[in-house]
């Protein structure tokens, strides 16, 4: 008797805080719904059909058939692939220039006392928020060899110039030093922030032990901020990787530029293979394997992170 | 007025195969795709005169900028959004028409007797594949002289004319130039419509026979060789500087005396009243013998169109006389309708616009295939290296390397 009256009040009791957790539940999918259609529509699903579709030979005008691993011996055959991918490495490791030099405004920005330092934040951030296109067109012309302003600059010194971005030498360098141009003041803000986020009182301690003002960077700074700098170079990493719209801008939408296939990166090879020769199943063999070099570089940086980066 | 023999017309066939042209319960909206913002107004004027005639179907231009006209159409196909009637060339049409993507034209114009005979029979037949009409010729261009009669007055030259060769544009160059103000004499930038395929057809060289490329042969060789030697010897800026400012623009701010110019550069070149002065036009200067290459666009029809007849009327309204004389009128473009061109010449007076006419008979065709767009991007990445200057890559290799990577393409067209 008294068990069975006491059974239904235990369940009652467990039944009680469940219901409204399970509906908690019910209203999270809901607030993830709209971010998690749009992640699967416009991100997991093409995805996954580029994977399958990289093993497929598609017509120009659409239609496919399946030819196994075609695409991916096309790829490795190609010239042009090997040359882009050397060229995406080196845009990579000149846009890496970008995180010690917004570390360095960073710093200078947060000195104690500066005036106008929204003024300079706006200044650095500006680059960022403005179109690729329309920097790329305007750094076009600075570079450009006859009547560009950097030449005209450099002749002030009798030094000489060159075509910059129709220059097979310097097109490369001359694209990815607008990249970090570009982007720096992205992570400029990131690492004000995490500058503002570092206690004073280990710099003054510092001081009174006679620190210099480089080993209190150096040795308290810079470690202190290393979780800003890991998570800023994890994506800058994945965005040069991925450079396109300079490249498309300043060297590849020229019809004829001799530095064409030597600043031609992985995506912008993507883009003449699948839109301007409609080889799509080249272009999709190769937009794999970008995913794959990215995520693969990503997960080396996730492993590398716990002998350099100090969480406080 | 013509509305009458052609509802005569309509009326015969439509018990026929294929439906006539019944207005679509009511308006018909067609699109119409095309990439010379130039061209706009007298493309307009052309949708008036067609809606005086057919009120019922509204034409819309649609104009994509060259850069992105045929990525965007050939996406624009397979998502099935694309022009119900656009501008075609020889690049494209082979590839185009082996996929099914357009309405073929022939019983409909047999239907409606047009046999387009009033059109240069190379460029009707150059949109005709299989034995099927796919296009509508609408303009054509054939590549002159164009030069700076200042800069020839200055080094005291006599103006470019029919009798010269390559060797007096070497010699008026070697005048011209002048390094100081960075003058050069002509342009022999890495164009293959401009530059390239006159160099090599005026030196009896080929680009094309069959799915076998001509660049290996010593005669195609010997027409690039023109002009990269041109850049070796300082006379022509290099590929770079030709791509920093493209050779019109440097043409038009007196950078260069000669270029190798289409019909409707001289657009740009007639707007400024100061550049149009100092402007001349010439037919080309010859080399082992005269030549030039001819191209012309023509109006195809998307084959996925829910309104074929209405395009059909359309295409076939734009393949006449009054279309021809619009675009003469405009200036902007050589119409292909023989018998209209006299209002093309008349527009621009100051310019003997005559030479590109002339040369029809010394043209020779674009060349084309399916895979066009593949080895035309090779060219510009294989020759580049040769157009760099003094100490570049031998023309004679670069042109062996892009003949064996043209092979390999064209091979695998015929599978």
């Amino acid at each position: 008797m008294s068990q069975l009256a006491t059974a239904p009040a235990v369940r009652a009791e467990r039944a009680a805080p469940a219901r409204p957790y399970r509906r908690r539940q019910r209203s999270a999918y809901l607030f993830i719904a709209p971010v998690g259609l749009g992640l699967g529509i416009f991100y997991l699903y093409p995805a996954v059909s580029t994977f399958v579709l990289s093993f497929a030979e598609w017509g120009p005008f659409g239609g496919h058939t399946f030819t196994g691993f075609t695409n991916y011996l096309t790829v490795f055959q190609l010239d042009a692939f090997w040359t882009a991918l050397g060229n995406t490495l080196l845009y990579m490791l000149i846009g890496l220039l970008t995180l010690p030099a917004a570390i360095l405004f960073a710093v200078l920005l947060n000195r104690d006392g500066l005036r106008g330092v929204t003024v300079y934040r706006t200044l650095y951030f500006i680059p960022f928020v403005t179109l690729p296109v329309a920097s790329g067109m305007v750094w076009k012309w600075l570079y450009n060899g006859d009547f560009g302003l950097i030449n005209q600059f450099l002749g002030i010194f009798g030094l000489p110039g060159t075509y910059w971005v129709s220059n097979p030498a310097t097109a490369l360098f001359a694209i990815g030093i607008v990249q970090v141009w570009s982007q720096v003041g992205y992570y400029l803000v990131i690492f004000i922030a995490g500058l503002k986020a570092i206690p004073k009182e280990y710099a003054e301690a510092a001081e009174i032990d006679g620190a210099s003002a480089f080993q209190r960077f150096w040795h308290i700074t810079l470690p202190l901020l290393s979780p800003s700098i890991f998570f800023c170079a994890v994506i800058n990493i994945i965005l040069t990787l991925q450079i396109f719209d300079l490249v498309y801008v300043m060297s590849a939408s020229a019809t004829v530029n001799p530095a064409f296939g030597a600043s031609q990166s992985i995506v912008s090879l993507f883009y003449e293979k699948a839109f301007v020769e409609a080889d799509k199943g080249t272009a999709t063999a190769l937009a794999f394997l970008l995913m794959l070099l990215i995520a693969g570089l990503t997960y080396v940086q996730f492993r590398l992170q716990r002998r350099w980066v100090n969480y406080v | 007025m013509a509305t009458l023999p052609l509802a005569a017309g309509i009326a015969a066939c439509s018990g026929t195969a294929g439906p006539a042209f019944v207005p679509d319960g009511g308006r018909v909206r067609i699109g119409y795709g095309m990439w010379d913002a130039d061209q706009v107004p007298a493309m307009q004027e052309v949708i008036s005169a067609f809606r005086a005639e057919h009120p019922d179907i509204d034409v819309t231009i649609q104009l994509t900028p060259w850069a992105t006209y045929w990525t965007k159409l050939q996406t624009s196909i397979v998502g099935g959004g694309a022009a119900d009637v656009f501008w075609m060339n020889a690049p494209n049409i082979a590839k185009f028409a082996r996929y099914a993507t357009l309405l073929p034209l022939t019983d409909r114009l047999a239907r409606d007797g047009i046999t387009l005979a009033e059109h240069p029979p190379h460029l009707v037949e150059l949109y005709r594949r299989d034995g099927e009409q796919y296009g509508v010729p609408k303009d054509y261009d054939t590549i002159s002289l164009f030069y700076n009669k200042e800069l020839f007055e200055r080094a005291g030259i006599g103006y470019p004319d029919e009798s010269w060769t390559w060797q007096h544009v070497l010699d008026a160059s070697a005048e011209i130039r002048d390094p100081r103000s960075g003058v050069f004499g002509f342009s022999a930038a890495l164009d293959r419509q401009r530059n390239l395929y006159p160099a090599i057809f005026q030196n009896e060289g080929w680009v094309l026979r069959g799915t076998r490329s001509g660049f290996d042969d010593e005669a195609t060789i010997g027409g690039l060789r023109f002009l990269t030697d041109a850049i070796d010897r300082n006379l022509a800026p290099n590929a770079m500087a030709e791509a920093d400012t493209r050779a019109r623009e440097q043409f038009q701010g007196g950078k260069v005396a000669m270029y190798n110019g289409l019909p409707n550069d001289s657009n740009a070149t007639y707007k400024d009243p100061e550049v149009r002065a100092r402007t001349g036009v010439a037919v080309l200067p010859r080399g082992a013998q005269r030549g030039t290459v001819i191209h012309g666009l023509a109006n195809v029809i998307n084959a996925r169109t829910p309104y074929p007849d209405a395009s059909y009327e359309f295409v076939k309204f734009m393949a006449g006389r009054t279309t021809g004389e619009i675009q003469g009128r405009s200036g902007t473009i050589l119409p292909s309708f023989s018998g209209t061109q006299q209002a093309f010449l008349e527009a621009k007076p100051e310019f003997r616009m005559q030479s590109f006419i002339d040369q029809v008979p010394v043209a020779t065709a674009y060349p084309a295939s399916v895979s066009t767009t593949t080895w035309e991007l090779m060219q510009l990445r294989v020759l580049g290296p040769s157009w760099i200057g003094p100490g570049s890559r031998p023309i004679e290799e670069s042109a062996q390397l892009l003949a064996s990577d043209m092979n390999d393409v064209l091979a695998k067209e015929a599978v």
